[in-house]
């Protein structure tokens, strides 16, 4: 069992994710959610269709987001293989996700949803320090 | 009829329609994307952009459509992103 930890930094945490070869700084968003929690990663436009350049994304779809305002819009997703990294290493396993195109300036957040697919992980967050660790077998 | 009316109006049409007709489209259009808007199958295209830019061309007005490959079926969840956009909190 190996531990690692990040801490927060302006009250948000930050982690590592290559996305189809693309190494992303993304947000830990607990608002980014789906009902059987395949969609793990939202992405800026540019970022998504730098994505499909690089041949990253396997299947398309449209999709319902629900923002924030309660207001609905129409988006695309498409599924990509992902990794979660921790100082530039790959941790855990290699997993297959759903990516949304958010849209132009959209924030890049990675969701409940990523961690949930990481088999025999498991997540402690210290409110005191402010830091998340996350166990997982080596 | 508010916006978000006739959106939902739209959307029990197409999800209608897919259910009539999910058995044909893996036949009819294999290997294909498929457009499900106003209540019937628009279109089908070999990419998923080109799907996406013919429905912006035929059908600017549909507030609500599906567009997915034949063989596999709509992306049928709702995405929840609450914090979409950032807040930004100013103080003193």
């Amino acid at each position: 069992m190996a531990g690692y930890t990040w801490r927060a930094v302006d009250g948000e945490f930050r982690v590592e994710v290559d996305i189809g070869g693309l190494q992303k700084g993304l947000v830990l968003d607990t608002g980014f959610t789906s009902p059987a929690c395949v969609v793990g990663l939202h992405v800026s436009r540019s970022t998504y269709q730098r994505l499909r350049a690089m041949g990253a994304i396997s299947e398309q779809y449209s999709c319902e987001v629900c923002l924030a305002d309660g207001s609905t819009d129409t988006t695309t997703l498409g599924q990509v293989e992902a990794q979660l990294l921790f100082d530039s290493h790959p941790i855990g396993p290699r997993l297959k996700t759903y990516i949304v195109d958010g849209g132009e300036d959209a924030e890049e957040l990675v969701g409940t949803c990523f961690f949930h697919h990481i088999q025999g992980g498991a997540l402690t967050w210290d409110f005191t320090f402010q830091t998340i660790t996350l166990n997982i077998q080596d | 009829m508010e916006k978000t009316e006739i959106y939902q109006d739209q959307k029990t049409a197409n999800l209608q329609a897919y259910e009539q007709l999910k058995h044909e489209i893996p036949h009819r259009y294999s290997g294909q994307y498929v457009v499900i808007g106003k209540g019937k199958v628009l279109l089908s295209a070999p990419t998923y952009q080109k799907a996406w830019e013919q429905v912006k061309l035929i059908a600017p007005d549909a507030l609500h459509f599906l567009i997915f490959p034949a063989d596999k079926g709509p992306f049928l969840e709702t995405v929840k992103v609450r914090s979409h956009g950032r807040i930004h909190l100013a103080c003193g």
